[in-house]
């Protein structure tokens, strides 16, 4: 008889070595590092340059200049460059974060030696039609403004203006009126600054082949790169003593919660043990918050924490939408969750299922070559040592409940900010 | 090319095995045969609401999600108007959870008033958070009923309201459970790296003894042809004005599906569609412009959808959308644009199978179709497709009877 009561046995999950990208350098130094794996005859092409946010000298134009790329190039219109990578079914993507302005490219390998040239271009003959720079600036006006009706979108960027400062990179809000003063010429620099012509750096991955890096070089190891890249100053340190913002919203039935603090780089030596502290506290559907505000109260669809890393700065961040009439009661029980664990040790049995999960979802989240290069990029860009995902599991389960007592009174205790809107 | 296994069970459960051995990872997919669409109309909601409940413990076994985040497994569940569809991923030595848990809640849940009580709030603020509480979260709230008269995809898989929501009962539950999560209703794909011997003895150790149900019969009522197309205006406070057209289309298995399914790609797929160059570049009467196909087993919608430009009516907007239509179906469409929404439908599926829980999927959902080979099909299917199929389309469905507008906007 099948004795469904009893669970069946398990075998701990081991530490595994991560497929390592391979480095070169083409023919202009710049690097370009290649991951060959998969079996589905795809590639993806990531170009970094760095122009994102932080390397902005006006507030709003690092988002718009990435966006102006494939609106016109040299000899190509931007009707023609989207027909060229929609007619091979490739995907074409930029995108502008804080740190860097991506070019990416997702193709089946066979068409990239076909794209590459456009490619060339782009990067480096960008011609920003003013027109297009017309369009592309009210679309994202009007997609902004639909953005700032959502409790959630004004809740974190609030949030990132309080930890960072009004006039950080990283903290300034995008708003309406800031975004409709930012001109063309400004759009226009910033690419002539800080992408053509400057250093950048390649990630590829996928079923690469020889050909393929070969077929790289030929086409981006030739774009002369002359420009060196200034160092931006660091703006002073905004720290404000107002730790409460409450935007209040009549018309709202919920409301979103935000609280956080700013972090450690993701090298630092307490960022293991934070994290499994993270995890334990609001990282996975089981973690304490779920567990107390939605699956015991029901005052919200779900409940997270998190880290974020960014290259000149780092926070944390609780967020949730809750039940707009229970928003004390939700405040109250996040609170005490943080309380707890600053004051009592995490029982055994939960510490390790916590690093069980985690070392779970390590081995779940390398599972396709994107996923490998994705590894490799945190490794290069967060600077951490080559073997850090080779014995990941390890140290999670080094990581001991006195540990995560220690780091929740050195970061959690106080000095939170707390943002509610709607 | 996706090869796979299949087997079944005397309960009726069939099973599929997809082995990828250059993962280290296994997936159990469970996608039992209902949806919203098997739902009472007085009593919308319920089979998203169910899906709740199956993580409220099970007859053995009081919690389901830590015992399997202890083991390094991870789960979620989603459900449509067609399916209830339930996954975990594990390291692949530890399936054997998996089997353990999945296995327990289809042979019976803990039925605990607390866990109703709790899922129901849950849901509640769920539907709050995505369809009330935001711009535009309430559009297939209006636009479902409009397009469907009939059929119960008139209501989306939250529910048509809450107090649908609030007045399930324990009754419900226990009724919904015996007639629709049974094995003879199900079909668990395994995927992984796993050993097919091995998966065989497991599903019948864990599943093979829970009893089938009554055979389900679907008996839906059938949508009305459309004869006049209906048009309707919901005031919002939203910041921008937004136009919804959405045509009644062939089902799933039809063989006008795909080349529909192109159709929609050549008005409104990408930067460089007909809609978006002439609309949004061109004309500049929108700010974005999409057109879809809704996907569903059954008869869906062909939806084309637009942000209107600041100062242009709702009348013109849409009498724009239909000029591109015209133009379309009079001056036919070109072998290159035929052969880049080819591309791009064959390149989305190579990306969509680079990982092993959208493959399992895909084998779950070919079956339940009729034939898990479908998914090795669909790309000659694609490229059989002509001009003029698109065209023949077009002719059918783009017609002006067969349409439902919603302006949705200030």
């Amino acid at each position: 008889m099948l004795d469904r009561k009893q669970p069946p046995s398990f075998s701990p999950i081991q530490d595994f070595k991560l497929i390592k990208a391979k480095s070169y350098q083409l023919d202009n130094q710049a690097k370009i590092h290649v991951v060959n794996a998969g079996r589905q005859p795809v590639i993806n092409m990531q170009i970094y340059f760095k122009a994102g946010r932080w390397h902005e000298h006006i507030k709003g134009t690092s988002f718009l200049t990435a966006k102006m790329i494939p609106e016109g190039s040299l000899l190509h219109s931007s009707k023609q460059i989207s027909q060229k990578f929609d007619g091979l079914g490739a995907f074409l993507e930029v995108s502008s974060g804080y740190d860097l302005v991506g070019v990416e490219v997702y193709c089946l390998n066979q068409h990239l030696e076909k794209l590459l040239p456009l490619v060339n271009e782009l990067i480096t003959t960008a011609t920003f039609p003013e027109v297009e720079f017309k369009g592309l600036k009210d679309r994202f006006i009007q997609q902004l403004s639909i953005n700032l009706q959502k409790n959630n979108y004004v809740a974190s960027a609030k949030l990132k203006e309080t930890i960072f400062g009004k006039d950080h990179p990283y903290g300034y809000a995008t708003d309406i009126e800031l975004m409709e003063k930012v001109q063309h010429a400004e759009v226009k620099s910033l690419f002539d600054e800080k992408i053509s012509g400057c250093p950048f750096e390649i990630f590829l991955s996928g079923q690469v082949e020889e050909a393929h890096i070969k077929q790289v070089n030929k086409e981006l190891g030739k774009i002369p790169i002359i420009k060196p890249l200034g160092k931006p100053s660091l703006p002073e340190d905004p720290l404000t003593d107002e730790f409460n913002y409450y935007e209040e919203k009549p018309e709202s039935v919920q409301t979103s919660i935000r609280i956080g603090k700013k972090l450690f780089p993701k090298k630092h030596e307490d960022a293991l043990k934070f994290e499994v502290l993270n995890e334990v506290l609001g990282g996975y559907f089981g973690s304490r918050l779920m567990k107390n505000i939605r699956e015991e109260k029901g005052l919200t669809y779900g409940i997270h924490s998190n880290m974020v890393f960014l290259h000149n700065g780092s926070y944390f961040v609780i967020g949730t939408d809750v039940k707009k009439d229970k928003k004390d009661i939700a405040l109250e029980e996040i609170y005490k969750e943080i309380n707890i664990l600053c004051t009592q040790a995490v029982p055994e049995e939960e510490l390790n299922l916590v690093k069980n999960y985690l070392a779970g979802s390590h081995i779940k989240s390398i599972n396709t070559p994107f996923s490998i290069s994705e590894h490799n990029k945190t490794l290069y860009f967060s600077k951490l040592p080559e073997n850090y995902y080779d014995n990941y599991i390890k140290k999670i389960n080094d990581v001991s409940a006195e540990d995560i007592m220690e780091m929740a009174n050195k970061y959690l205790k106080s000095d939170l900010y707390e943002i509610l809107v709607g | 090319m996706i090869d796979f296994h299949e087997f079944s069970l005397d309960n009726g459960l069939q099973v599929i095995v997809h082995q990828d051995k250059t993962v280290p990872i296994a997936v159990l997919d469970l996608l039992y045969n209902v949806g919203s669409k098997d739902e009472n109309p007085e009593k919308t909601g319920f089979a998203h609401l169910f899906e709740h409940l199956m993580f409220g413990g099970s007859k053995n076994i009081p919690n389901y999600d830590s015992p399997l985040q202890k083991v390094g497994g991870d789960n979620n569940a989603f459900t449509s108007p067609d399916i209830t569809n339930y996954y975990v991923t594990v390291p692949a030595n530890n399936l054997e959870t998996a089997f353990w848990l999945e296995s327990d809640r289809m042979l019976e849940l803990s039925f605990d008033p607390e866990v109703l009580s709790v899922q129901k709030k849950v849901v509640i603020e769920e539907f709050k958070q995505r369809y009330l509480n935001q711009p535009y979260g309430d559009v297939w709230l209006k636009l479902r009923p409009l397009a469907y008269k009939i059929h119960p995809y008139q209501w989306p898989t939250i529910g048509k309201e809450i107090s649908h929501i609030e007045n399930a009962t324990m009754e419900d539950v226990k009724d919904f459970f015996y007639t629709h999560y049974r094995p003879n209703n199900a079909i668990l794909t395994i995927a992984g790296n796993v050993k097919l011997k091995e998966v065989e003895r497991l599903t019948k150790k864990w599943f093979g003894n829970i009893p089938s149900g009554k055979p389900y019969r679907r008996n839906l009522p059938e949508e009305p042809i459309q004869t006049t197309s209906r048009i309707a205006r919901h005031q919002a406070d939203v910041p921008v004005n937004t136009i919804y057209k959405t045509y009644h289309m062939c089902e799933k298995n039809d063989i006008n599906y795909i080349p529909t399914d192109l159709l929609s790609d050549i008005l409104g797929r990408g930067k460089s569609s007909r809609l978006y160059q002439s609309l949004v570049k061109e004309k500049k009467i929108f700010n974005g412009v999409n057109a879809s196909i809704s996907g569903s087993i059954e008869k869906g919608l062909f939806i084309i959808s637009g942000k209107i430009k600041e100062g242009i009516s709702y009348e013109n907007a849409d009498l724009e959308i239909q000029r591109e239509i015209s133009k379309l179906k009079e001056e036919s469409i070109n072998d290159d644009e035929v052969t880049k929404v080819k591309n791009q439908a064959e390149s989305t599926l190579s990306f969509s199978e680079l990982e092993l829980l959208p493959r399992a999927l895909n084998l779950a959902y070919s079956k339940l179709l009729g034939d898990t080979n479908l998914v090795n099909k669909t790309s000659e299917k694609i490229q059989a497709v002509t001009s003029k199929d698109i065209l023949r389309n077009a002719e059918k469905v783009l017609i002006q009877e067969n349409c439902t507008t919603l302006y949705y906007g200030k």
